[in-house]
């Protein structure tokens, strides 16, 4: 368990909200924390989507009327299961980000990349504040497969958010550079226990044959690999 | 101690009442980082079948008000996987193993159980049956696991529980885990299919009453140990479970919220003396 404690709650554009916390030691970009609120309902653990991460404080951005306002307070405290999932490096210089649901989660991969002076594009299917994403940053919303169409000879690596998660796969076909795929189940447990999780996975390379356990091998899984269901 | 199995020729003698239900707290040790495992009485396994299972295609969790919707399709590496996977963690474990089984045939249930005995720190099976299962099935599959020399516990779907509790008595296993989380459907917007049915079962604080309920009545009715299952959170619904006749309480999703310390912070050896 970690203990998180609320610093400070910025509001941005559009209802959305972004709350710092502190205390998420060992957090990287590509993991999440678990965290119950002290009542019943919601009973399902809220999935805390890193949005920034900076030594140990965590920034998460939530879109309006997420059921986890009503407890993020200033000086609330937070005890969350974390780290959630396989840190994951990236490997290109010219980083493509694809969402149409939930581009927050996406965005601590942005505050990495730009560290790391690395080129990125955020392609979106959906409106999204322009302020929530920094200037160096290229973002373009339309069509996702047109706009994937037209980046594609530039990026040299490739991370997809879209719901369901199949949308994109079939336009993946030729890709050759490395392309992550967020598979973003609800997670009961985030250990491996309750198996609400699983991927079937298409190389079988997987010591236990029997899939891709997403809050153990994921969140982020190899686009060929994995064939998503009726998500 | 608490004796689950007073009159097992083994027993199944534990230095505490908490146990970890199966599907809820992994095929092992899953938990050690957040829990302090030797803290607790036992852990039972997710389910193991003869066979390999593959995960379900619409594996999931789903929120519901007050609870989640499981499904994941019982996927488990088969026995002999398991042993392979599992034996040296179990053997490691700081608290016993009861390994759940998920049977249907009567002979594979024997020879998991055979197959089960000569492992370390595996102190019983627990037997679970598919769902609406005949008297016949519960039957054969109890006589089957019962040759063997575990201890047998038998997981009791709320559904059937005084069938499952006569037939239990009969064919004399060591104890009922009672009821556990119930089967569950749920109406999933997301599936782009008008109507789309998902199913599972469902873990929710709110069982809880309806354990206790089932335990007062059953408690009166049968000779064999209980374990309650189902909605346990807290310190004093491990209390009122066990004073109303459970000997021992199986801690489901309570796991997977804020932990289980609270419950863990007890002595509850001393608790039962008092």
């Amino acid at each position: 368990m970690l203990n998180l404690r609320c610093r400070e709650l910025v509001a941005m554009p559009q209802g959305r909200m972004r709350v710092h916390l502190q205390g998420a030691h060992g957090l990287q970009a590509g993991q999440v924390a678990l965290w119950s609120p002290p009542t019943f309902d919601p009973y399902l653990p809220i999935t805390l989507w890193p949005s920034q991460i900076e030594a140990d404080n965590l920034i998460v951005e939530l879109p309006p009327a997420h059921v986890a306002r009503p407890w993020l307070l200033p000086d609330s405290e937070l005890q969350v299961i974390a780290p959630i999932g396989k840190p994951l490096l990236l490997a290109g210089n010219r980083l493509l980000l694809i969402a149409n649901a939930h581009p927050e989660r996406l965005l601590a991969w942005v505050h990495q990349a730009l560290a790391q002076d690395k080129d990125v594009v955020l392609l979106l299917g959906r409106p999204y504040p322009r302020e929530c994403v920094p200037a160096a940053v290229e973002m373009r919303v339309g069509h996702l497969p047109s706009l994937l169409k037209e980046y594609s000879g530039w990026a040299d690596e490739l991370l997809i958010h879209t719901e369901p998660t199949r949308l994109l796969l079939p336009h993946l076909q030729s890709w050759q550079f490395p392309c992550h795929v967020l598979f973003a189940p609800n997670l009961p447990c985030g250990v491996g226990a309750c198996q609400a999780c699983y991927l079937p996975n298409l190389a079988k390379a997987h010591p236990s044959q029997l899939g891709w356990l997403a809050c153990q091998d994921g969140l982020y899984l190899p686009y060929n690999q994995i064939r998503p269901q009726d998500d | 101690m608490i004796e689950l199995a007073p009159r097992h020729k083994t027993g199944l003698a534990l230095h505490s009442p908490i146990i970890g239900a199966s599907g809820c707290w992994g095929f092992a040790d899953e938990y050690a980082a957040w829990v302090d495992l030797s803290r607790m009485g036992a852990v039972v396994s997710n389910a193991i079948t003869w066979h390999a299972r593959l995960p379900a295609g619409a594996a999931g969790a789903w929120a519901v008000p007050g609870g989640i919707v499981l499904h994941t399709g019982l996927p488990n590496p088969g026995l002999k996987g398991a042993l392979k996977a599992f034996a040296t963690r179990w053997k490691r474990m700081p608290c016993p193993m009861i390994v759940h089984l998920a049977c249907e045939d009567p002979n594979p249930t024997a020879r998991m159980v055979e197959r089960l005995e000569s492992v370390e720190n595996v102190l019983a099976v627990e037997v679970g049956l598919p769902p609406a299962s005949s008297a016949e099935t519960i039957r054969e599959n109890l006589l089957a696991a019962r040759s063997g020399m575990l201890p047998v516990l038998v997981q009791v779907p709320s559904e059937q529980v005084w069938e499952y509790a006569e037939i239990a008595s009969q064919v004399r296993v060591q104890g009922l885990v009672v009821a556990g989380a119930p089967r569950a459907s749920i109406f999933d917007p997301h599936s782009g299919t008008a109507g789309a049915i998902r199913n599972g079962r469902l873990y929710s604080a709110a069982l809880f009453p309806q354990l206790l309920h089932t335990l007062r009545e059953l408690a009166n009715q049968t000779p064999l140990s209980l374990i309650a299952c189902g909605g346990i959170h807290t310190r004093e619904q491990v209390r009122t479970a066990l004073a109303a006749g459970a000997k021992a309480v199986q801690i489901d999703s309570a796991v997977w919220r804020n932990g289980v310390a609270n419950l863990l912070a007890e002595d509850w050896h001393t608790a039962d003396k008092e």
